[in-house]
């Protein structure tokens, strides 16, 4: 199952992510890919895009199927274990973990090969107010 | 019924770790304060955090943001929802 990059608020220059793929309902994954144009250009510390993609990876998860874009709310707990060299490229996982009411929660990791690069918790969003769910007792 | 005094005081020490409150602590929160508008300041993201929080130290889960409003609305209420929640059903 392929997520739509089309549906992201963000476009190129401002999307992070060059590719995701819904795994299921609660978890997708995605690519970030740097180049070297992008060191010259872009003025951010590359290794808070790799934190973007992520968070743009769970917004896709988060909003697919709604009509109104989503906005990513905070970012808790980010940790990059190393700085991010030319050309390098990262495979992004994240994960649902809670969603209550508008707001959701991912935990995503982006990866070397095996190796942790960055890891962050995400809350995004929407803009629709959920129908009210079953009785929580 | 758990003892609620000390249910409401490791509740406290939960929304203290879980939201990363500094420099508080459990005697810092009144039973009654509200926790949201006026009180402490909680928002929706930390909402979400109790019910995480509530999942995975009481097995608690909460569907209805409507009903949870209610059920969160001071420390005092909290544990009166846990507290009715974990009770061993009668005849069980």
């Amino acid at each position: 199952m392929t997520g739509s990059l089309s549906g992201l608020p963000h476009q190129i220059p401002f999307r992070a992510t060059s590719r995701i793929e819904v795994v299921d309902a609660e978890n997708a994954s995605g690519v970030f890919l740097h180049s070297a144009a992008d060191a010259l250009t872009s003025g951010i510390p590359l290794e808070v895009m790799v934190i973007e993609a992520m968070a743009q990876t769970a917004g896709v998860l988060a909003f697919r199927g709604s009509s109104e874009p989503g906005f990513l709310s905070a970012i808790d707990e980010a940790r990059v274990e190393r700085a991010l060299f030319g050309g390098e490229s990262f495979r992004l996982e994240v994960r649902l973990v809670k969603s209550f009411g508008r707001i959701h929660r991912f935990d995503g990791v982006a990866f070397d090969g095996s190796v942790e690069f960055a890891r962050a918790r995400f809350y995004l969003a929407g803009q629709e107010t959920p129908e009210p769910g079953d009785d929580d007792r | 019924m758990p003892d609620l005094d000390a249910l409401k005081h490791r509740l406290k020490a939960l929304l203290i770790e879980r939201l990363k409150f500094e420099d508080m602590t459990p005697s810092d929160i009144g039973d009654d304060d509200p926790l949201f508008e006026g009180g402490l300041g909680l928002d929706s993201i930390d909402a979400l955090e109790i019910v995480v929080m509530l999942e995975s130290e009481f097995g608690l889960k909460i569907k209805n943001e409507s009903s949870a409003r209610e059920h969160f609305r001071s420390i005092a209420s909290l544990a009166e929802f846990v507290a009715e929640r974990t009770a061993p059903k009668a005849g069980a």
